[in-house]
């Protein structure tokens, strides 16, 4: 009997350790005042993040992107900080699903919710995320002093869905159009556009992914070429939102900026940021990817690469119009059949060849 | 009665277990992958002569391509594994040429060869054609790579 009871202990700690839901609410979340700014980090960790630092020890970059993520929610004492740490979909015994993904819920600096959960739906992107987000976030009364932040991390968000993107949801699509639909979801009605979204993927500073953004966000900072999920610098996040003049054109130059900065220091390949102004682009990117289509379709014998070039390399791209409303932090890459490409014009294209 | 419950709940010990272990152990190719790049380019920074450093990186190098050429000739490569790998091959093929400046490259000078390692290795573990590849294929190139060791 004694060993009857012995192995039921072991059992039930067995079953205690399967537990996945930490749950720690606060009530109290009116006594904190209106935040004056909104921040959401979307961080995708479904995929294979691993990377090596320069003395050769491993990483994981969603990790590093969670770590810094908590620290700039911690340090911003005037806004509310939304962090979804979105990890494999695992199921426990192989029936049942656990909640894998993470969120986090930040008001004025303190930590108000941590909490697990899965995703609900297979066919939209970001429902349950948005869901945890409108149960918290009020739309301000002064929505035109509160400034809204959305940065995703994650690896290329591809123009229409081809291969699976969680490797643990293969048959879940995600593409532009599903994603731009996803972020519409953080938007209550009567809400102003994002300020600035951030996105740390590789060749998304496309003009599909600007073109589906243009109507939820008002500037995006990204790289139209190879960028690691790791590589944008959000560390100033915190300090640039207290003050209260910071513009997002001056918050999107800002993490530019210091992101190049880093990265000049020890990356050998290319480093290519852009930040666009959509109230600018917005004027040519019909015809932009009007003529990115047709240059698509006429060549379409020929099989489009795997990664993007720049546009200004293809016959169709007009560089004086299509410059403007973007800026470009650029540094070929050290070595390379590129490396003596001395300037980039801020957007990437699939070249057939 | 006793001996029933006994084996049942040892059965469910095991049964749990092996969930939990089935979770924790990490068998991902594409880390073996870059783990495998990243031992090239750390060997690459110890080795002492520029000489050494050059060999390592080529034998490395043609070992990854050989690897390859192998999953290829198996013959179980999907038309998007088979773009992938097409990509990497002419990744690694670009690298070895710059390397020993052929095909229009200058070659690589004895001074910038740790420079060039990490560009490799930066260049591999940022870029999608690893993910976009399939597991079993690149568990096949693991293999076959550890192999050729």
């Amino acid at each position: 009997m004694r060993r009857f009871y012995f192995l039921l202990t072991v059992l039930v700690l067995f079953a205690v350790g399967c537990r996945s839901t930490k749950i720690l609410e606060t009530e109290s979340i009116s006594a904190f005042s209106p935040p004056t700014n909104t921040i959401i980090y979307i961080i995708h960790g479904d995929a294979n993040y691993l990377y090596h630092n320069a003395n050769g020890y491993p990483l994981q970059a969603d990790e590093q992107v969670l770590k810094e993520s908590k620290n700039v929610a911690e340090n911003a004492t005037n806004s509310e900080v939304f962090i979804f740490h979105q990890r494999p979909e695992q199921k426990f015994i192989w029936l049942f699903p656990k909640k894998d993904r993470r969120f986090l819920y930040y008001k004025n600096g303190n930590l108000i919710s941590d909490k697990r959960y899965s995703p609900h739906s297979d066919e939209q992107s970001f429902v349950t995320e948005a869901q945890l987000y409108n149960r918290y976030h009020k739309v301000p009364e002064d929505t035109a002093g509160h400034r809204k932040v959305l940065l995703y991390f994650g690896h290329e968000i591809p123009e229409s869905t081809r291969n699976p993107y969680h490797a643990s949801r293969p048959k879940v699509p995600f593409d532009t159009p599903l994603f731009a639909q996803g972020i519409q979801l953080f938007l209550q009605q009567g809400e102003t556009p994002f300020d600035l979204t951030v996105l740390s993927t590789c060749d998304n500073g496309t003009p599909a992914m600007i073109k589906a953004l243009n109507p939820y966000t008002n500037y995006v900072l990204a790289s139209p070429q190879n960028l690691h999920l790791s590589h944008i610098n959000t560390g100033r996040l915190s300090s640039l939102l207290e003050q209260a003049d910071t513009t997002a054109k001056q918050l999107a130059d800002s993490l530019a900026a210091q992101t190049y900065s880093r990265l000049s220091s020890f990356l050998q390949t290319v480093i290519t940021l852009s930040v666009y102004d959509t109230n600018i682009t917005n004027s040519y990117l019909p015809s932009l990817n009007r003529s990115y289509q047709a240059y698509l379709s006429d060549e379409a014998d020929a099989e489009p690469s795997l990664d993007n070039t720049d546009c200004a390399t293809l016959p169709f791209f007009d560089t004086a119009e299509y410059k403007k409303g973007v800026d470009v932090w650029y540094k070929p890459p050290r070595f390379g059949q590129k490396k003596n490409a001395a300037t980039y014009s801020g957007w990437g294209c699939r070249k057939r060849e | 009665m006793k001996r029933i419950i006994t084996g049942g709940l040892l059965f469910a010990i095991i049964f749990f277990t092996a969930a939990h272990i089935s979770v924790a152990q990490n068998n991902d190719p594409v880390d073996r992958f870059k783990e495998q790049v990243n031992f090239v380019v750390q060997k690459v920074k110890e080795a002492e002569t520029p000489k050494k450093k050059r060999a390592f990186l080529n034998s490395s190098l043609n070992k990854f391509l050989t690897s390859f050429e192998r999953v290829e000739n198996m013959n179980v490569l999907s038309e998007t594994d088979q773009a992938a790998l097409n990509s990497l091959k002419n990744n690694i093929t670009e690298k070895k040429n710059e390397l020993n400046g052929l095909n229009g490259f200058n070659r690589i000078p004895d001074n910038q060869l740790n420079n060039f390692a990490n560009f490799v290795q930066q260049d591999l573990e940022q870029a999608d054609s690893t993910v976009t590849l399939s597991v079993t294929v690149l568990l096949l190139i693991v293999i076959v790579i550890i192999l050729l060791a």
